[in-house]
Formats: C-alpha cells, structure tokens, sequence
C-alpha cells in the first residue's frame, strides 16, 4: 500500500505542478505580446502595425567591382583600398501587418574602390579605335573605378522583432559620373596565345588604360538589408547592393569577363 | 569609425583573397636558351660567346655560327646542346640528348606544362656569312602574318643573308590595323633609281602609342637586330645595331631623297613650334667586345658616341625637297662620305668578326626618343659601303 500512496501523491503533485506552470506560461505569453506590443509601440516606427513611414538614411559606402568567381589566373590580390563616399536617401514603407511591410526608396551614392592584383596567363583583349592588342598577360595590374549616382531599392520588409528589420529586394541605379581606369606593369604580354611574341611592359613605364567611356549608365542588382534601433528613432544599418549585370556596355569586348559592382553602406537612419 | 573601416577593408581584401584558386599550369613552352656543350668549344667558336644563344620569344629558329676556318664538321656529329626551358615544360630530345647536327638541323619541340601548347624549334650550324655591302634594297619579303616587309641579302651562292632589322614589328603592336605599305619602313617603286628603293616614314603610333609614351615611329632600317620583346620595356635597347665584318669600310655613298613632315612634337605629343626634323644616315664600325671580353652591341642610346666606336661615316649636309615638289618627281641627292677613324684598325681583331658593321637610315633624328615630325620621308637606293682590297 504504501508505495500506492506516494505514486498518488507524486501524481496529483504533477497535475498541480503542470498546471501551476501553464499558468505561469501563460502569464509569461501574456507578458511577452504586451512587451512586444509595448517594445513595437516604444521602438516604432509607429504603433500602429499597419503603419506607414520613412527613413533618411545616411552611409559611408565600402565594396569593389570584381569578376565572379575571381578567375584562376588572379594569383594574387595586393592591394585593396575602398575609394567609396558617402551615401544619402530616404525610404518609404508601409506595413501590411506587425512582420511584413514593402519598402521603395531613392539614394545618392558614391561608389568606388582601388584594387591591384597580379595576375599569370590572364587572356585580355584592349581595343583602341581600331587597333587590338590581344593575348596573355602575366604581371601587375592596377584599377580603380568610382560610381556616383542614384539607386531606387524596392524591397520587401521583414521585421523580425521590436528592435530587428530586414530588407530585401531588387534595385536599380543610374550612374551620372563613372571612371574604369588603370595600368599593366612588371610583367609580359603574349601577342595571341601562350606561344605568341612576348611583349616586356617595364614597372617603370606602365601601359595605362581608362574604359570610363564603356561603362553602363544603368544597372541593376539585389539589396539586403539589416536595420536595429539603437534608439528611438535612430536605427543603425548595413545594406549590401550586388550588382547583377557587367559594369561594362554589352557592346564593349576589350574586358572579356564581366565585372560586378558589389558595394555595401554602414551608416545610421532617422526614422518616422 | 576609421577602425571599423579598416576593419571592414582588412576583412573584405581577406574575403576576395581567400578566394583565390589553385595555380593555373603555365601554358608557355619556350627555349629561352641554348648552350653548345663540347670539349671542341675553341674548334667551333672564335669565342665560347658564340657557344651560348639567348633565344628570343618570336624567333624559332637557332642558328650558332662557326669560327671561319672550320671544316672538321665531324665535330658536329655528337653535340648536347643544353636548353633552358619554360619552368614545368618538357623539351624533346631532351637536354641530356645527344644530336648529330653536321649538315642538317634537329627539330626540337617544347610542350607546356598544362600540354596544351608546343612549339617547335630548329637548330643548325653555319658559317657566318660576311655582310653584303653593295646595298641595292632588292631582296625583301612579306613577314609570314601578311603585314610588313622584312628586307634581306643574298649571298652570290644564294644563300640568305638576313642582316637589315625596321622598327616594324614594335609599329605592328601597336597598330594591328595598318596593313601592308602603312608602315614606317615600305618598299618604293615610284621613282627608284634602280627596282626598288625603301621608304622610311615617320608615323603616328596611334593610342596605344600614346598609352606607352611613344607617339610617333620612325621608319628605319639598319644592319642589325630589333628586339620587339623589349621595344616597349627600353626602346633605346630594342635597336641593336651592327653584325660581324671583317673588311675595312673606308667610303659610305648612296642616294636619298628627305622631306620634313609638318609639325614636329616630342615624346608627350607636345608640339615643337619652329623645329624642322631631320633625317639620319649613317655607317658605324665598332669592337664588338668590352673591356672584360663579353659580347657589346651598340644600341640607340650610344650608336654614336660610344668608345668602342672605331669609325664613323655621316651625312650631314642634308637635303630637304623645297615643299610644293612632289617626293617622285624630286632629283636623288648622291652621298659620298669617308669614314673617319677614331682608331687604328687591328688586323687580328678584323679578322677572327671582333667589329660589327651597322648601317643606319631613319626618317626623323630623334626618333630613338620619340620625337619628329609625322609624314617626315626618306627615300634611300643604290647604298654602298666601299671597303679596301
């Protein structure tokens, strides 16, 4: 009997038990969605889930322009230096319910970067008027490129907490200024193939080259994008826009892979 | 925030360096040099120079030159002949091969590492021909791309002699759309005193000419070698003037015809109000060797002044057809200039090739460091290097 009696007791112990703590889970749900509505009310952008609203963003840009993947014959990178600027926008967005929401929005950007690399057997093709010079590069190469212009985002918001939104979603951008140029040096050239004249192009007198004139106007990519509140209205954010076409015009063979503008903005955002 | 830009930098150079793949094999398969290994090193060279060739990249053909006087080619019969080749290629016959190379040549073929490409090169023996001195600009062909003439000699047995060297395959890189007859140095017809006389015509290099610093080219013709591999590294260096000669030059004659082109610029392209170009012709005989022995060769940064200079004819009154006078239909000015020497002769030195012969004819003085005129042209036929009995 009596091991009967303390199964019992130890059952109606786990009954009270169980029900002490649905309750006390219940209370904690409760207490989670009033804090999560007070957090969303106190964090914004308004406490109206249904919201509309707008951002100012502001942002210093770092990133490169680059071939995907980096080819076999780059052997090596020696040098990158991001030779971005500043970026200013506003974003507009409206939330269909307390997580999703769309987003759209018009930034200025400056983009650009300085990379030197060395490369080994690289195919390369540069056509001035109608000269060409064609073959297989081994050696230094040097590029800087800068964009500045305007990038229209249209995203959808996902906001993951009180204090966590993402963004994600197509953009475009026009470049109003762009510069593509750059030297080869300390290295040879092989006229049309591996077995072609080689051509010694000293470190002291580089063969310079500028494709400004070949870059795209418009591009396009995608945009990711993490924004957290440090503070009532104060977000800080980090945005990434990948470039999904060439930098260069279509028409333009003298690059013969493409390169990809994939630039990222860190900076804060006053919201409404 | 500077920090956290670094950062950023440090950790994007390390992403885009991390994704760096694996050695691509190299797909270059050259002789880069050849050296004659022999205990008769001294029956086969004047010098155990001439036992080493440092085989330029566009060349695949290796000739060694003999001493004068050789005739026991049976020496000829089992050589080595050790290459250095392209890292990773492979050579066949290999290096530790033995050839018989008496009387004929033996065909060596490189293949690269990723055995993607070859190459095939020949090696001969031969004596060195002497220089052809009664220059009529006769013997030229198309180089085997379709683009320029390459001017040779021919000996009275008719072997080639192949001593004239142009700037035209460094104007070929940078213009790959001139085609043949567009370039500095042309065979003429027009006018000539005799078949054909060579046009030298100094020409606009076009953008990649500029890219490099070099604007215009002058048409030239030399005894000599062009070294297109460093035209654009050291274009002082890529003229190589002169061969081995073994007679004493005494008179330089011939025939030209020069008109300045417009407007003279220098090597940024800035142009120089009031200069008139002018051409240069001239022969020059030095001492091939240094003071250590080594092999020299006078190049265009001292063709004119260098010590090892033994004697030196020039033209230097030089006649420019008035303007308004078509090229054709301008009368031939005759040269005729002693050479001055600076030395004394040495007999034993003339005649075991220790001086190199050049000859030299450019359409702009200056054209060594890039400046002259564009459309400057100089006619030059009937060219004669008279030497003693």
């Amino acid at each position: 009997m009596k091991p009967l009696k303390y199964i019992l007791a130890l059952a109606l112990l786990a009954v009270c038990g169980a029900t002490q703590a649905q309750e006390n889970l219940k209370t904690l749900m409760q207490e989670n969605r009033e804090n999560r509505e007070a957090n969303y009310a106190k964090w914004g952008p308004t406490s109206d889930f249904h919201g509309m609203g707008f951002l100012v963003r502001a942002g210093y840009v770092l990133g490169g322009t680059s071939p995907l993947p980096l080819p076999a014959e780059i052997r090596k990178i020696n040098e990158f230096a991001p030779k971005g600027g500043f970026s200013l926008g506003v974003d507009g967005y409206k939330y269909f319910n307390t997580r999703w929401g769309l987003s759209a929005g018009l930034r200025f950007f400056m983009q650009g970067m300085r990379t030197g690399a060395e490369v080994k057997n690289y195919g390369m093709t540069i056509r001035m008027g109608d000269d060409v010079v064609s073959g297989r590069f081994t050696g230094t190469d040097i590029t800087e490129t800068r964009m500045t212009g305007f990038t229209i985002p249209v995203t959808a918001t996902y906001r993951a907490g009180a204090r966590w939104t993402f963004n994600l979603g197509p953009y475009v951008s026009y470049w109003i200024y762009r510069d593509f140029d750059g030297e080869v040096f300390d290295g040879y050239l092989r006229e049309g193939s591996p077995v072609g004249q080689k051509i010694t192009i000293g470190a002291d007198n580089p063969a310079s080259y500028d494709f400004s004139e070949n870059m795209r106007r418009f591009s396009w990519g995608m945009e990711f994008a993490a924004d957290f509140r440090v503070r009532e209205h104060l977000n800080v954010f980090g945005l990434l826009d990948w470039g999904l076409n060439d930098v260069f015009a279509s028409d333009f063979e003298t690059v013969t892979f493409s390169l990809y503008p994939i630039y990222a903005t860190l900076g804060l955002a006053y919201y409404y | 925030m500077k920090k956290i830009f670094f950062g950023l930098s440090l950790f994007m150079a390390f992403s885009l360096g991390s994704c760096i793949q694996d050695e691509p094999l190299n797909s270059e398969c050259d002789i880069e040099q050849v050296s004659v290994v022999s205990e008769n090193q001294d029956v086969l060279f004047f010098s155990p120079h001439d036992a080493v060739k440092i085989v330029p990249s566009a060349s695949s053909n290796i000739v060694f030159y003999v001493r004068e006087g050789f005739t026991d080619s049976t020496a000829l019969e089992a050589l080595r002949l050790d290459m250095k080749i392209t890292p990773g290629a492979t050579i066949w016959p290999t290096s530790d091969s033995i050839v018989n190379l008496r009387d004929r040549e033996v065909v060596y073929t490189v293949t690269s590492e990723d055995g993607l490409w070859h190459r095939d090169y020949r090696v001969r023996f031969a004596h060195t021909p002497s220089l052809e001195t009664d220059l009529q600009f006769e013997n030229f062909r198309v180089e085997e791309r379709g683009r320029y003439e390459e001017w040779f000699e021919r000996t009275d047995e008719g072997t080639l002699i192949n001593q004239w060297a142009t700037g035209n395959p460094g104007y070929a890189i940078s213009r790959s759309s001139a085609v043949l007859g567009e370039y500095p140095t042309v065979a003429y017809d027009a006018d000539a005193m005799s078949g054909h006389a060579v046009k030298l015509t100094t020409c606009d290099t076009g953008d990649f000419g500029s890219m490099m610093s070099m604007p215009i080219a002058a048409g030239n013709l030399f005894i000599g070698t062009f070294d297109v591999a460093n035209a654009l590294l050291d274009a002082m260096a890529a003229t190589r003037f002169g061969l081995p000669f073994n007679q004493k030059p005494l008179r330089f004659q011939g025939y030209y015809k020069y008109h300045p082109g417009d407007v003279f610029i220098n090597r940024k392209g800035t142009v120089q109000p009031g200069r008139i170009d002018e051409p240069d012709l001239y022969a020059v005989l030095y001492k091939n060797t240094d003071d250590h022995g080594l092999p020299f060769t006078l190049e265009g940064d001292n063709v004119l002044t260098h010590p090892n200079i033994v004697a030196l004819a020039r033209v230097n009154d030089r006649v420019h057809i008035p303007d308004g006078v078509e090229m054709k239909d301008a009368e031939w000015t005759y040269f005729d200039i002693p050479f001055e020497y600076n030395k004394e002769l040495d007999e034993e030195v003339l005649k075991t090739n220790g001086y190199n012969l050049s000859v030299v004819f450019t359409s702009s003085i200056e054209g060594a460091t890039f400046c002259g005129a564009v459309g400057s042209t100089l006619l030059v036929d009937e060219v004669k290097v008279v030497c003693e009995e």
